[in-house]
């Protein structure tokens, strides 16, 4: 199957820094399920191809962080960590932080405050 | 429909985390009842029935679902269960209401919300 370029995304942008995939969120809610789907499609075109196994989520644009949708960053942190590396998520607004902390999701993701520091997290962790 | 409702929680003079509190416990609701209630099944509907005032939001959401028992669902915190996919709509809906209730059969919902006393507003005095 031919590979999507990774500027034909929809809901999400990426851009690599070295081996790791900078991705952000494009949708500030995705809520429908047609949204969700396709942010399963395109995170596991990312992600499962082995294109990225390195990523850092950008969530900045998000406003609002639905259990789908976290279902689906779940899904991808594990397989993105099978494949040696994992997801960090940074840029979060309090309350989405918040939403992570009552699913006691912050502790499963790496939260940062910005891509500078993921960056530096994910050299400081190495390959 | 929901954008309504959140914009009559503006009126009434709600603030920013209350209005979160609600809509996220709302779409959760919903989709709850579109998806695992009635099982994205075109011909069934969903009804939605609410009152509002200057303090308390109410509202009651009605698949037309088999129903399924709010008890038995893992918690999702518990490393077991956190990758399963159910439980966390559910945990956030009753962390972010300040009461949430389901009938005997499960396929309603009953969710309550007192305003927070930090999100009093006195420029919008409102009350219904």
């Amino acid at each position: 199957m031919r590979r999507q370029p990774l500027t034909q995304f929809e809901s999400i942008a990426v851009r690599k820094k070295g081996d790791v995939a900078i991705v952000e969120l494009m949708h500030p809610r995705a809520v429908d399920p047609a949204d969700v789907a396709l942010l399963r499609k395109e995170l596991s075109a990312l992600v499962e191809d082995g294109r990225a196994a390195k990523l850092i989520i950008n969530l900045h644009r998000v406003q609002f962080l639905p259990s789908a949708v976290i279902n689906v960053l779940v899904v991808m942190e594990k397989k993105a960590r099978q494949q040696g590396g994992g997801i960090r998520l940074c840029r979060l607004r309090p309350e989405i932080e918040e939403v992570l902390k009552i699913t006691g999701l912050d502790k499963w993701f790496k939260l940062d405050v910005d891509e500078e520091l993921a960056l530096a997290a994910w050299g400081r962790q190495g390959s | 429909m929901l954008d309504e409702i959140l914009r009559q929680l503006q009126v009434h003079g709600w603030g920013e985390q209350d209005i979160f509190a609600v809509h996220l416990s709302l779409e959760e609701a919903l989709v709850n009842a579109i998806k695992h209630g009635n099982r994205s099944d075109p011909h069934k509907t969903v009804t939605i029935r609410c009152s509002l005032s200057a303090r308390k939001f109410l509202v009651e959401i009605a698949d037309q679902g088999q129903g399924f028992d709010p008890n038995a669902i893992p918690d999702p915190t518990d490393p077991e269960h956190i990758e399963s996919p159910t439980g966390r709509g559910l945990m956030l809906m009753r962390t972010f209401m300040t009461k949430v209730e389901f009938n005997a059969k499960g396929n309603a919902v009953r969710m309550e919300k007192e305003k927070s006393p930090s999100e009093e507003r006195t420029d919008k005095p409102a009350e219904t």
